[in-house]
């Protein structure tokens, strides 16, 4: 063999083999719930999610509780890499998933529509019924932590009551220090958004995100820096490079343990809010497990876990269970009003407008 | 007299199976070399050339050129690649401006020092980037030492705000991220000339700046193109001293590939232009070969 033909079969096989990877064909009815919801489980559970769902504290009682059930965990850093993973090949039972990067899932038919029978504190849950969370007459997760989105200030450069809207953020006043969230464009698209006074900052008509872009541009030298992780953003209030970002109270008690005296207010245009919960796959292959686990992470007594760990839980319940130093921080009443942040169904138009943004 | 029996020689093995031998030794790390190497680059070349492989999970693989024509015909990647550019020549002269000086001590001044100056040099290149950049951060922020500095011995009265989150910041940060990688071939090319030809330069009327021009770079320029080779391409593909000190100007090409790949989930396009620019590269290198004139040099 000639190194040209062995060359191209070994471009033939590579892309064979690539192309026979996994592909969606699960089930796409809604997933059965327990007929007795208390009956134990066997067999094996693989549960997909980030990182900090699947941690041992908050696996380990559910593992005590089901002797006879293996639990196995596999993490991944998006929604867009669980569902590659999953159209690969990699089987999973439950996955955790975004509302804000979710079609990644749902568009490959990777998700099982849940029967809110089956969640024993379906009612009491935040979110419920966001976009998303429920697709039609479908539920497609159990909506389990949230994050919402406003303004962090430094007290010692900006007196509390002296800002109150997404629009300080681009204040001349604060020019050159403040701050915007990269990680992804969407917050700061709808950020800009709502600051333009648009009601529905997840649903922009082409002129809107048009004026978006247009705004965020003509305010390039306002901002000091684009954020991209909360470390980050830490280091920039502790630096004193910045006085005023975009952010979560979670993340404003982390720039207050550096010393900053950072506060956290909720924007008049009401703020946004991240929303993640596990849902059941198309795949999956133990479906009571499945179930007992999502009510698990439901419970007030795992909410609380998760409490501690500095994130807005969706069950009011788990409130007093909480550790007292966490309860203000996590307490789901501060998102009543928020704005679920969902995927745009135009939402490369965003990621489009965002990079315009970075590239001038 | 007794004649003497001369044993017959003892049959060779056959020439032609001696090739065989370095062949064997070298036939299992060619093959992992293969494998590893072109396995990645040619499942790259897949994804580059197919419209909606691994994107939905159909698995049908549709041959298409869309995604270099996408690629190559968007405005706003044209944008990005000139202000690749800029920031990537920039950062690679300001390296070559300290790297042949540094080199050049280091080869014929240092004496003993010589190792230890290149072991600090190695030995700096292995810090984590990340610690590097924030380190640069601290440096080079508001209440930074440089402008602390500044302020105290009164050459400006507040602080420089441009010295961070900007591109002059990303240039330097690139800069000195690649500094050993530049030096280090350039020194080697340096160690192989006889110091005796710039006193022969100086005994025929050469200043400092004609012995440079005339002799030094010329018998460098092996070397000037190995660190090219090492240090220009990769400062294409950098995407984190961009997104940690560029601010809202530094996006280069790196994070347009990172954001397609890791943001949009866009593998094809993403591919795509990597091949792009890892043609490029290529392009650039034989370019840079012919300017070096490496082949005059080594005949």
């Amino acid at each position: 063999m000639t190194p040209r033909p062995a060359l191209a079969a070994l471009a033939a096989i590579a892309v064979a083999a690539i192309a026979g990877c996994g592909g969606a064909g699960g089930d796409a009815e809604p997933a059965p719930a327990p007929s007795d919801p208390d009956a134990p489980v066997s067999g094996t559970l693989t549960v997909f999610a980030y990182q900090d769902t699947i941690t041992d504290e908050m696996l380990d009682p559910f593992r005590e509780a089901n002797p006879e059930l293996e639990v196995k965990t596999a993490s991944f850093g998006s929604n867009e890499e669980a569902a590659a993973k999953m159209a690969g090949g990699f089987e999973a039972d439950v996955v955790e998933v975004c509302l804000d990067e979710m079609s990644a899932l749902t568009d490959r038919g990777l998700l099982r529509p849940i029967d809110p029978a089956g969640i024993a504190d379906w009612d009491q849950l935040v979110f419920r019924d966001a976009d998303g969370v429920r697709d039609g007459d479908d539920v497609m997760l159990v909506p389990l932590s949230a994050g919402p989105q406003g303004l962090i200030y430094d007290a010692e450069e900006i007196a509390p009551g002296e800002i109150d809207s997404f629009a300080d953020l681009f204040d001349p006043a604060y020019a050159d220090r403040t701050a915007l969230e990269a990680d992804y464009p969407l917050p700061a698209i709808a950020e800009t958004a709502l600051a333009l006074g648009f009601d529905d900052p997840m649903s922009l008509t082409p002129e809107q995100l048009e004026q978006v872009k247009q705004k965020l541009i003509d305010s390039r030298d306002q901002f000091r820096s684009l954020w991209r992780s909360d470390a980050d953003v830490v280091n920039l209030f502790k630096s004193n490079e910045i006085a005023l970002a975009d952010g979560g109270p979670g993340l404003t008690e982390r720039i207050r343990d550096t010393g900053v005296d950072a506060r956290w207010v909720a924007p008049v245009e009401r703020p946004l809010s991240w929303v993640c919960g596990l849902a059941i796959t198309s795949d999956a292959t133990n479906v009571d497990a499945a179930y007992k686990l999502i009510n698990w992470q439901a419970s007030p007594e795992a909410q609380a876990i998760r409490a501690a760990n500095g994130y807005v839980v969706t069950n009011p319940k788990a409130i007093p269970l909480a550790p007292p130093g966490a309860r203000k921080t996590a307490d789901p009443s501060s998102i009543d009003n928020a704005i679920a942040e969902t995927e745009p169904p135009d939402y490369q138009e965003w990621v489009r407008a965002f990079r315009e943004f970075q590239a001038q | 007299m007794e004649s003497a029996t001369i044993p017959a020689p003892a049959p060779r093995r056959p020439r032609a199976h001696r090739w065989l031998r370095p062949l064997a030794f070298l036939g299992t790390p060619t093959a992992l070399l293969l494998v590893l190497f072109l396995g990645p680059m040619l499942v790259m070349l897949g994804v580059a050339f197919d419209r909606g492989l691994l994107d939905g999970g159909q698995g049908a693989f549709n041959l298409t050129l869309t995604n270099f024509s996408d690629v190559i015909t968007d405005p706003l990647y044209r944008e990005v690649a000139v202000t690749t550019f800029e920031i990537a020549t920039a950062a690679m002269l300001a390296q070559l401006l300290v790297a042949v000086p540094l080199a050049y001590v280091i080869a014929f001044k240092a004496g003993r020092w010589q190792l230890p100056i290149l072991l600090f040099l190695v030995l700096a290149d292995e810090l984590n980037p990340m610690v590097r950049i924030y380190a640069w951060r601290m440096l080079l922020g508001r209440e930074g030492l440089i402008n602390e500095g500044l302020m105290r011995i009164g050459i400006t009265d507040q602080p420089i705000d441009a010295l961070l989150f900007s591109q002059f910041a990303v240039t330097l940060v690139l800069a000195t991220s690649y500094i050993t990688y530049t030096v280090i071939p350039i020194y080697g090319a340096m160690k192989a000339i006889d110091a005796n030809v710039f006193e022969a330069a100086r005994d025929l009327g050469a200043g400092w700046w004609t012995t440079t021009r005339r002799v030094l770079l010329p018998l460098i320029a092996p070397g000037i193109f190995v660190s090219l080779l090492l240090v220009y391409i990769p400062l294409f593909t950098d995407f984190a001293s961009p997104a940690l000190v560029g601010g809202t100007s530094g996006y280069m090409l790196g994070n347009v590939v990172n954001d397609l790949v890791l943001e949009s989930g866009d593998l094809n396009r993403g591919a795509a232009m990597s091949i792009i620019m890892l043609v490029l590269s290529a392009l650039f290198a034989l370019v840079a070969y012919r300017l070096a004139r490496i082949n005059r040099l080594e005949s």
